[in-house]
C-alpha cells in the first residue's frame, strides 16, 4: 500500500453535466486557513459558485471532504463531511457523518470531491485512486439507501448515497454512508436534482502517515486518556448512547413534548439510555475509528438494529407523546432506508398532529397515538398524497396553512431536541447557527443543563459563549473529529476537571471571556499540527474556526439572511412551558445585539467590512 | 368629476382624534354597553404609554384588564389566550392599545368570542356573520394597514368580514409621537399604497376616493415634519393618513402591489411595508407604459391644486407618478434600491409570484412576475 | 397562563376640585350676572319659565346647576342633581375634557365642536346657556384669557370698558356674598 504522509491536498472535482473531473491542488495557505472537513469544503464552493443559485438547480454545488484526520487512527476521526446549499432553507448547510465514506475517500489517495452540473440520466460514481468513472444507476434508483449500498459497495469500501426520499426532492431528505447519515438541511434532495444516486470509493489504497508520527502518537494517547477518564464519554455515552440526555433533559426541563409545549414529561424514563440498555439489550455499533463509542445497537422487534439516537428519540417520542421504543426504533428504519432526516420528519408530523387539532390541516395523526405515522413517513419520501405538502417542511407547510406559531423551525430548519426556554444560550444558539436550529454549533444545553456550569435563566455572558463555542465547533468539524471529543478535551484539562462545579458555575456565568481563555483546547490544533507539518496553535485554530464560521455567515447574507431570520419560533418568544409558573420565554433580543458586536457584524447581523478584511475573507 | 358609478361603500368605525382623545374611550364604551374592557398590547409595551392609557381612565369609574403578552407575530395561540382571558375576567369590549399583531390579535379574540364557545378553532372557513364585542382600536403610530378595516390577518390567514371593523378608532397625539422613525416611515408606506391601489382600481368609488385623497394629502404634507421633526400635528396627521387609507382600502380589492408584497414578506421575511414602496412606482410606470390610465388625481392629491392647476392635463398622470417617487424618495432609508439589494435570489421570483396567486387569485401570476422582474435590478431598467 | 394584572385608575381629586370650584364661581356667577348686565337678562327671559339647566362632568361630578325660581329669578341651585327637574343637561364627558375649558384651553364653542359635551334637552336651549357662559367670562376673566375661552370678544361699541369694570366688580361681589 502507498504512504500518504500527512493529507495528499489533492481534491476531486467532477462536472456531471460533461461527465469529466479535474483535480484541485489545496495551497498551504487554504489548507490553515480553512483546515479541512468543513472549513475547505466551504471554501472551495465559494470560489466556484456565485450566489443565488437555485439549491436544485445546476449551478448548486455539493462537497464531500474527509479532514485531516482522517485515516490516522486519531481518536474519533472516522467523520467526514457535506457542504452544499440547502433546498430546506435556502441558505449553506453541513452535516458530519461517522459512515464508511469518508475513509473509503481519504484512503483512496483524495481529501474530498466536490460535484457540480446534473447528470442526464441516473448515475453513481465510482472513485478510485486514478481518478472518477461514471456508472449507469438505473438499476439502482428508487431503491432505499441499505439495498442501493448492497450493490455499489461490490466497488469499494465505503459509499454515499441516496434513497427514494432523496430522487423524490423531498426538503429534508438525508444520505446515507453505512448505517450513518448527513442528516441535516436536505443534502439527499441535492444529490436527487444532479441524478446522483451514489458515489463509492475504492480505499485501502493508500495509508495515512503523519509527519510527525512521534509528537503525533504522543498527543493521541493523551487524547484516548482524557477520553477514557471523561464521565461523559466513558460512561454516559459509551453505556447509553446518545440516549442518556433524555433523563438529563426530563430533569432540566428542556425535553421536547408535544411540539415543544410542555418541558417534561413523567414518562420520559421509558425511552431514556438506560431504560433502552435494558430492555433492548444494546451493544456498541459505533464509528471506526471511535474511542466514545457512542453508538449502539439493540433487539428491536427480534432483530438486532441501531438504537435511534437522541434527537429521534426525543422528537419521535416525548414530543409526539409517544413512548414506545419498538415504534420509534421503527419509524428509525423507514427514515433510514428512506433517506431523510429523522429530526426534520418528526418535526413535520409534531406540527402536523397540532395543526389537524387545530383544524389547520387535515390528517388523521394525533400525539399519543402511533397510528399513521410509518404510513406518513413512507408517503413523505414518495411525495405521495398529503407527504408532497410535507416533504416541503415545517416553514412552507406554515406558509401555506397557517400555524407559524408552533412550526418549530429556525430559518426553515426545524429544531433539535431541546428546549430552549429551560437554556437560553442554547436559544441564541439556535438562532444565530448558520445553518438553522443547530444543537451541535454550539451544544449550550450541556453547559447550562446537564454539567450546570453555566445558570441557563440568565442571559449573561451567553453571547461570548456561543461565539467561542461556534468557533471551536466549526473548527473541529473542519479537523475533521467527532464533537463529542469537546467533552473529554475541554473538561478532561487539570484546571477544569479540579474546579468545584459551582465555582465554574459562577465564572462562566459571569466573567465568561476571561473563563473561555483559560480553557485548555490545545489537543485539536496539536493534533492538525502533527500531522500535516504545518504550525497550528489554539489561537490560529480559533481564529480558523471564526473565520470558517464568518465565511459561512457571509454566504447566507448574500442570499437575503440578516437580523430578521435570526429568531425563534413565535411559540419560543411568547408562551411558556406548561409545567413553568413564571412561564419563561427565550429573552433573544437583548443577547443577539450583544453577539453581533462580538461576531464583528452590523445591526442588521451582516458582517462589517472591517471583519471580513480582519478573516481575509474577500468579499464578491 | 368623473362620471358617477354603482357602488357600495362601508366606513364602521366612530372615529375621534386629538388632544385628549383618550379619554373620551370610557364614556364611548357605555355608549357601547361596555364598562369592563380587555386592553390588549405588546409585551414591550412602554411605561409612557401604559401611565398615559391608564390615566386617561382615571375618575371614569372603570377597571380594566391589560393583556401584555403579544409578540410580533399575531397567532392563534396569542388570540386564544386573549379570548380566554376575557371571559375568565368577565370582559365585555377589548380594545387594541397598538398596531399590527395587536389589533389582529384582538380581531382574532373576538371571532373566537363571538363565533366559537370553546375557543378552539380559528380556521379560515369560519364564518362571522355577527356582531361582535365592542372593539376599539388605539394606534401608536405604527399602523399596518388593516388595522382600521374589515379585515384581519391571524397566523398567515386573511379573515375578512364587516362586523370586524372596529366600534372606535382613537388617535390621540400623546400616543402616536413615540412611534420610531421605523415604524411611521412603513406606516406612511402602506397607507400609500393602500390609497393609491383602492383609487387605481377600475372599481373604486368616490366615498373610497376621498378618503384616499386625504390620506395622501396629509401623508404628503406631513412626512417629513412628522418622522425627521416629530411634530405633534404632524404625526397626528399622518396616523389619520394611516387610518383613511385603510378605509379606502378596506372598500376595495386587494391590489398586486399589496398582495405581491405581503408575499414576499412572508416567503423571506422582508418587511412588507419597505417592498411595497419599491413596488408602488413600478407597478404605476407598468399601468401608464400598458396604457391603462393613472388618474390625475394622484397628483393633486400629493401635489395639492396649484401644482395641478398649473400642469397640463395630459402630463398629470405622469406628474404624479413623479410626484410619488420624490415623496417615497424622502424614506430611502427605508425602501431598498431593488430586489436585488435585498439578496433575493432570482430563482425565487417565480416562487413569489406562485404563492401571491394562491393568496390572491384575482391577480394574474404573469402580471406579478412581470412587476417583480421590473423591479428586480435597477441597472437594468 | 401568566397573570395579567386588572388595573383600577386612581382618581383625580385635584383636577375635580379645581373644575368645582370653578364651577361653583361660574354658577354664582351666572346668578351674579343676570342681575348686572342686560344682555343675560335678556337671554334668560327668552328661556321657559321653568328653565333649569346643569353643566357638570360625567360620570363622577362636580356639576353645578342654575335656574329660574317661581319669582323668575335667576338662582344657583347647588352640585346636586337630586330632587332637581333639570330641562337641560349639559355634559363634559370626561375631566380632563373639562380641565381644558376650565384652564381656557378651549372655549366652550370649540369644546362643543370637538365633541367634549354632550346635552340632553333642546339645542336651543343650549345655544343659549353658551352665549350667557360666554357673556360671563367676559366679567370674570382678563381680556387675555377671555379672548381664549370665549368665541368672539366684545368689541367697544358693545361693551365699554366702564360699564364692563363696574360690572365685573358688581358681578364679583355678588358671587362671593351670593346675593
Amino acid at each position: 500500500m502507498q504512504e500518504i504522509i500527512g493529507t495528499s491536498n489533492k481534491v476531486l472535482e467532477v462536472d456531471l453535466s460533461n461527465k469529466s473531473f479535474d483535480i484541485i491542488t489545496i495551497t498551504d495557505k487554504e489548507r490553515v486557513e480553512y483546515l479541512g472537513g468543513k472549513g475547505l469544503g466551504l471554501k472551495l464552493i465559494y470560489d466556484r459558485m456565485d450566489a443565488g443559485v437555485d439549491p436544485l438547480g445546476e449551478e448548486n454545488i455539493i462537497a464531500f471532504m474527509g479532514g485531516v484526520l482522517m485515516g490516522t487512527g486519531a481518536p474519533c476521526s472516522g467523520r467526514f463531511d457535506a457542504i452544499t446549499k440547502s433546498p430546506l432553507t435556502g441558505i449553506m448547510a453541513s452535516s458530519s457523518c461517522g459512515g464508511p465514506f469518508g475513509m473509503a475517500l481519504k484512503t483512496s489517495g483524495w481529501d474530498g470531491i466536490v460535484v457540480k452540473g446534473v447528470a442526464k440520466t441516473p448515475t453513481y460514481l465510482a472513485v478510485d485512486s486514478k481518478g472518477v468513472t461514471f456508472k449507469n444507476a438505473k438499476t439502482i434508483w428508487g431503491k432505499d439507501t441499505q439495498a442501493s449500498q448492497k450493490v455499489i459497495d461490490k466497488e469499494g469500501t465505503g459509499s454515499v448515497v441516496i434513497g427514494p426520499a432523496g430522487e423524490n426532492l423531498v426538503k429534508f431528505a438525508n444520505i446515507c454512508s453505512g448505517q450513518r447519515y448527513l442528516g441535516r438541511g436536505g443534502l439527499g434532495a441535492v444529490m436527487g436534482s444532479k441524478n446522483l444516486k451514489g458515489i463509492v470509493a475504492k480505499g485501502k489504497e493508500f495509508k495515512i502517515i503523519p509527519k510527525e508520527k512521534e509528537k503525533f502518537d504522543k498527543y493521541k494517547k493523551k487524547a484516548i486518556k482524557y477520553i477514557n477518564n471523561n464521565d461523559l464519554t466513558s460512561e454516559a455515552y459509551r453505556k447509553f448512547g446518545t440516549n442518556a440526555n433524555v433523563n438529563l433533559a426530563n430533569a432540566g426541563g428542556i425535553l421536547p413534548v408535544r411540539n415543544f409545549t410542555k418541558g417534561l414529561h413523567g414518562e420520559a424514563h421509558k425511552i431514556s439510555g438506560e431504560t433502552m440498555a435494558e430492555v433492548h439489550d444494546t451493544k456498541f455499533h459505533t464509528c471506526k475509528p471511535c474511542t466514545i463509542l457512542c453508538g449502539h445497537k439493540g433487539t428491536f422487534g427480534g432483530k438486532m438494529k441501531p438504537v435511534p439516537e437522541y434527537e429521534t428519540i426525543g422528537l419521535f417520542g416525548s414530543n409526539l407523546e409517544i413512548f414506545d421504543t419498538e415504534a420509534i426504533s421503527e419509524w428509525n428504519d423507514i427514515c433510514g432506508e428512506m433517506g431523510m432526516d429523522t429530526i426534520s420528519a418528526a418535526g413535520t408530523i409534531s406540527w402536523t398532529m397540532e395543526a389537524t387539532e387545530k383544524g389547520l390541516f387535515d390528517s388523521k395523526l394525533k400525539f399519543g397515538s402511533t397510528d399513521g405515522i410509518s404510513e406518513t413517513l413512507k408517503n413523505i419520501a414518495k411525495r405521495k398524497g398529503m407527504g408532497d405538502d410535507l416533504a416541503e417542511g415545517t416553514k412552507r407547510l406554515a406558509q401555506k396553512y397557517g400555524g407559524k406559531d408552533f412550526a418549530m423551525n429556525v430559518k426553515g430548519m426545524e429544531l433539535p431536541a431541546y428546549d430552549p426556554r429551560g437554556s437560553y444560550g442554547q436559544g441564541l444558539s439556535y438562532a444565530v447557527a448558520n445553518r438553522g436550529a443547530c444543537h451541535l454549533t454550539t451544544s449550550m444545553f450541556v453547559l447550562e443543563v446537564f454539567l450546570g456550569m453555566m445558570q441557563p435563566y440568565t442571559k449573561r455572558g451567553k453571547h461570548v459563549y456561543v461565539d467561542f463555542g461556534e468557533n471551536i465547533s466549526t473548527a473541529v468539524n473542519s479537523l475533521h473529529t467527532c464533537l463529542f471529543t469537546a467533552f473529554a478535551y475541554e473538561l478532561e484539562p487539570p484546571l477544569i476537571k479540579y474546579t468545584p462545579t459551582f465555582l465554574l458555575n459562577i465564572m462562566v456565568t459571569n466573567m465568561t471571556a476571561v473563563a473561555i481563555k483559560f480553557m485548555d483546547i490545545s489537543l485539536w490544533p496539536e493534533l492538525w499540527s502533527t500531522i500535516t507539518g504545518q504550525k497550528m496553535n489554539t489561537s490560529k485554530f480559533l481564529k480558523a474556526g471564526a473565520r470558517i464560521n464568518i465565511l459561512e455567515r457571509y454566504m447566507n447574507t448574500r442570499e437575503g439572511i440578516s437580523k430578521k431570520d435570526d429568531t425563534l419560533p413565535p411559540r419560543l418568544l411568547q408562551e411558556g412551558r406548561t409545567f413553568d409558573s413564571k412561564k419563561r420565554t427565550v429573552p433573544l433580543e437583548s443577547m443577539l445585539k450583544k453577539y453581533y458586536k462580538r461576531k464583528g457584524y452590523d445591526s442588521n447581523g451582516i458582517p462589517k467590512d472591517r471583519t471580513l478584511k480582519k478573516y481575509g475573507i474577500e468579499k464578491k | 368629476m368623473e362620471k358617477l358609478k354603482d357602488y357600495s361603500f362601508l366606513c364602521q368605525p366612530k372615529i375621534i382624534s386629538g388632544k385628549k382623545s383618550l379619554e373620551g374611550i370610557p364614556l364611548e364604551l357605555s355608549d357601547l354597553n361596555a364598562s369592563k374592557p380587555l386592553v390588549l398590547a405588546m409585551n414591550n409595551i412602554s411605561d409612557k404609554h401604559r401611565k398615559t392609557f391608564t390615566k386617561a381612565f382615571g375618575d371614569s369609574n372603570m377597571s380594566f384588564t391589560l393583556f401584555d403578552g403579544i409578540g410580533q407575530y399575531a397567532g392563534v395561540t396569542a388570540a386564544r389566550e386573549a379570548a380566554i382571558l376575557f371571559r375568565e375576567r368577565g370582559c365585555d369590549a377589548l380594545i387594541a392599545l397598538g398596531d399590527g399583531p395587536v389589533m389582529n390579535i384582538a380581531k382574532g379574540a373576538n371571532i373566537l368570542l363571538s363565533m366559537d364557545k370553546h375557543l378552539h378553532k380559528l380556521t379560515n372557513d369560519v364564518e362571522i356573520n355577527q356582531h361582535m364585542k365592542p372593539l376599539v382600536y388605539v394606534p401608536l403610530g405604527a399602523a399596518m394597514g388593516l388595522e382600521a378595516t374589515s379585515k384581519a390577518d391571524i397566523d398567515l390567514n386573511l379573515y375578512d368580514s364587516p362586523f370586524l371593523y372596529p366600534d372606535l378608532i382613537v388617535i390621540d397625539d400623546r400616543l402616536v409621537i413615540d412611534a420610531s422613525v421605523e415604524d411611521m416611515n412603513y406606516s406612511a408606506l402602506m397607507a400609500l399604497t393602500g390609497s393609491i391601489e383602492s383609487s387605481s382600481l377600475e372599481l373604486s368609488n368616490p366615498m373610497a376616493d376621498s378618503y384616499a385623497h386625504a390620506s395622501l394629502a396629509y401623508i404628503s404634507e406631513n412626512i417629513t415634519k412628522g418622522i425627521k421633526k416629530k411634530k405633534k400635528n404632524s404625526c397626528l396627521a399622518l396616523a389619520n393618513g394611516a387610518v383613511m387609507g385603510s378605509i379606502a382600502y378596506s372598500n376595495a380589492p386587494e391590489g398586486i402591489v399589496y398582495t405581491t408584497s405581503k408575499a414576499i414578506e412572508r416567503l423571506l421575511g422582508h418587511s412588507a411595508a419597505a417592498v411595497a414602496g419599491l413596488l408602488l412606482p413600478h407597478w404605476l410606470e407598468l399601468k401608464s407604459a400598458d396604457k391603462k390610465p393613472v388618474r390625475d388625481v394622484l397628483m393633486l392629491a400629493l401635489g395639492g391644486f396649484d401644482v395641478y392647476s398649473s400642469t397640463p392635463k395630459k402630463e398629470r398622470p405622469h406628474g404624479g407618478v413623479n410626484l410619488l417617487e420624490d415623496l417615497i424618495h424622502n424614506m430611502d432609508d427605508y425602501v431598498p434600491l431593488d430586489l436585488k439589494s435585498l439578496n433575493i435570489p432570482q430563482y425565487k421570483l417565480k416562487e413569489i409570484a406562485q404563492y401571491a396567486t394562491e393568496t390572491n387569485s384575482t391577480i394574474k401570476k404573469k402580471d406579478i412576475l412581470t412587476l417583480l422582474e421590473r423591479a428586480y435590478d435597477r441597472e437594468e431598467i | 397562563m401568566k397573570i395579567y394584572e386588572e388595573i383600577k385608575p386612581k382618581k383625580k381629586p385635584i383636577k375635580k376640585i379645581y373644575v368645582a370650584a370653578m364651577l361653583w364661581f361660574v354658577g354664582r356667577a351666572i346668578q351674579a350676572a343676570a342681575k348686572t348686565d342686560k344682555n343675560v337678562k335678556e337671554e334668560f327671559k327668552n328661556l321657559r319659565d321653568d328653565f333649569a339647566f346643569s353643566l357638570g362632568v360625567v360620570p363622577n361630578g362636580p356639576v353645578m346647576i342654575v335656574g329660574k325660581t317661581k319669582e323668575g329669578k335667576v338662582k344657583y341651585q347647588g352640585w346636586s342633581k337630586k330632587g332637581q327637574k333639570l330641562t337641560l343637561e349639559m355634559n363634559i364627558k370626561n375631566i380632563e375634557a373639562a380641565m381644558l375649558v376650565f384652564t381656557f384651553q378651549e372655549s366652550t364653542s370649540v369644546a362643543f365642536a370637538r365633541n367634549r359635551f354632550f346635552v340632553t334637552g333642546d339645542l336651543p336651549d343650549a345655544l343659549a346657556v353658551v352665549r350667557i357662559l360666554d357673556l360671563v367670562e367676559v366679567y370674570l376673566l382678563p381680556k387675555i384669557i377671555t379672548k381664549l375661552a370665549v368665541k368672539r370678544y366684545p368689541k367697544w361699541s358693545e361693551l365699554n370698558p366702564i360699564k364692563k369694570y363696574v360690572n365685573r366688580i358688581i358681578i364679583y361681589v355678588r358671587t362671593i356674598l351670593g346675593v
